[in-house]
């Protein structure tokens, strides 16, 4: 706890190190980004910017998991399956994000832009996880659940998503940070509200402070989604790993 | 006696490879029947097929029970459940509540001789004979009137595997149900069992059926 409070004490000091070198235009200092932070907040832009990034990159998240999950067991559980849609995956994962929202705009009206092209971005990272705990799951454990006639909803929780979980947590957290990065830039682009569009609006007046404020909303709400929603849940669902100390 | 399990003909192969070359066996109702022979001669392939878990190429099956547990050499907990909700998983399969499942579950773990703190324990905090108590409580919460034990004690040493064997011995004699022991250990066999048929190398044939001396008694 110490040395992480030293790491980002280290990184405001650069920062405002930066501000008197550089000057307010190139780099902002640190008082000068949290009264544009506060003007931003008290004029009401914050808020609803924040809530229309989040719809998008939550909305955009939770249709690349469904769709990654579901086609990575599938994929996981059936050869045939993962040998045709491995290199579907590995050709939508070499397609850069920004390459995604440009097409988005021209397929998609408005919001359904940008969260398309999180889901599209997010699919791909989350199967190819799924598909893997999925076949690594010790075939033995599958062979007792199915002697003990297990039906398919304690199959499911019992057996492969706890297994599975393992492997889907570092691909969640990853495109769940991705999420809010894509959505912004897609944002930027599509003028369709939220950060991105409020960074958009910053850069055309040149107003790095705005500019500023609108990275440490952002980078904010990254840490907080981790923290307060990532860890917790990771942390009781891999008490098993953890809990008590194992057996001689 | 009638019979619990009468095979008849039974022969399988894992591809071109002949494993089971007509298996002829009768298993009494009751008691132990232990299933002797040499390493990869079928024994696990054969009580896979009396599970259900596989289909034989050909053979007749007459299956005289009401329900089959089985029990292998590993234990196969589910390593992120607990030991009761491991036991409570084999009654997912008869749609029990779960109030009821932790009941029975929590009952069958006691009378295998587990605490209950360590009930609440993962897999990985219990030693190895407490994981294939585990495993024997898992097979007999569902009252099964037919026990498949594949080599399940074949892991723990000496003393401990013959206190395992004693136990499922007791387990027999209580609740009057039948089961068939797969074990390498033929001085084990002689005294756990009432009958023991060998078979021969793969593809195996059964070469014989031998009531042992003490049957029942003196255990």
């Amino acid at each position: 706890m110490l040395f992480a409070a030293l790491g980002i004490a280290l990184l405001l000091v650069l920062w405002q190190a930066g501000h008197l070198a550089y000057g307010s235009l190139v780099l902002p200092g640190l008082g000068e980004t949290i009264a544009a932070l506060w003007r931003m907040t008290l004029a009401g832009e914050v808020g609803p910017a924040l809530a229309a990034t989040a719809f998008h990159a939550a909305g955009g998240w939770v249709v690349g998991v469904a769709v990654g999950v579901l086609a990575g067991t599938l994929a996981g559980l059936v050869d045939d399956i993962r040998f045709t849609l491995r290199p579907v995956a590995i050709i939508l994962l070499g397609v850069p994000a920004i390459a995604w929202i440009v097409l988005a705009l021209l397929w998609f009206p408005g919001h359904s832009a940008v969260v398309f092209t999180v889901a599209v971005v997010t699919a791909p990272i989350v199967f190819a996880a799924a598909a893997e705990g999925a076949r690594s799951l010790d075939g033995d454990l599958a062979k007792m659940a199915r002697a003990y006639r297990a039906p398919p909803a304690a199959m499911a929780l019992d057996v492969y998503a706890p297994h599975m979980l393992s492997h889907l947590f570092p691909a969640f957290t990853a495109t769940l940070a991705m999420s809010w990065k894509v959505s912004v830039m897609a944002e930027l682009l599509s003028g369709v509200g939220g950060i991105g569009d409020g960074l958009a609006a910053a850069r055309a007046r040149v107003d790095t402070a705005e500019t500023m404020a609108w990275v440490v909303v952002l980078v904010v709400v990254l840490i907080v989604v981790d923290r307060i929603l990532l860890q917790p849940f990771q942390r009781r669902a891999e008490l098993w790993r953890e809990t008590g100390t194992p057996a001689p | 006696m009638s019979d619990a399990l009468i095979l008849d003909g039974v022969r399988f192969s894992y591809g071109d490879v002949p494993v089971l070359a007509g298996i002829d066996l009768a298993v009494p109702e009751r008691g132990i029947t232990t299933l002797m022979g040499p390493s990869g001669c079928g024994k696990s392939t054969l009580l896979a097929i009396v599970a259900g878990l596989l289909q034989p190429d050909a053979g007749r099956i007459e299956r005289g029970f009401q329900r089959a547990a089985i029990m292998f050499q590993d234990p196969l907990l589910l390593p992120w459940r607990t030991a009761l909700a491991n036991v409570g998983f084999a009654l997912k399969a008869d749609g029990v509540p779960a109030a009821e499942r932790r009941k029975r579950a929590g009952e069958m773990l006691s009378s295998v001789g587990l605490s209950a703190a360590d009930t609440e324990k993962y897999p990985r905090q219990l030693s190895g004979g407490m994981r294939q108590r585990v495993a024997l409580a898992r097979a007999l919460v569902t009252e099964p009137d037919f026990l498949i034990l594949d080599e399940p004690f074949s892991s723990l040493d000496g003393d401990l595997a013959r206190q395992m064997h004693s136990l499922v011995r007791g387990i027999v004699e209580a609740r009057g149900v039948t089961a068939l022991v797969v074990t390498h250990d033929d001085r084990e066999a002689t005294r756990i069992s009432e009958r023991i048929a060998t078979l021969s190398p793969a593809p195996a044939e059964v070469t014989g059926v031998e009531d042992t001396p003490g049957a029942s008694g003196g255990r």
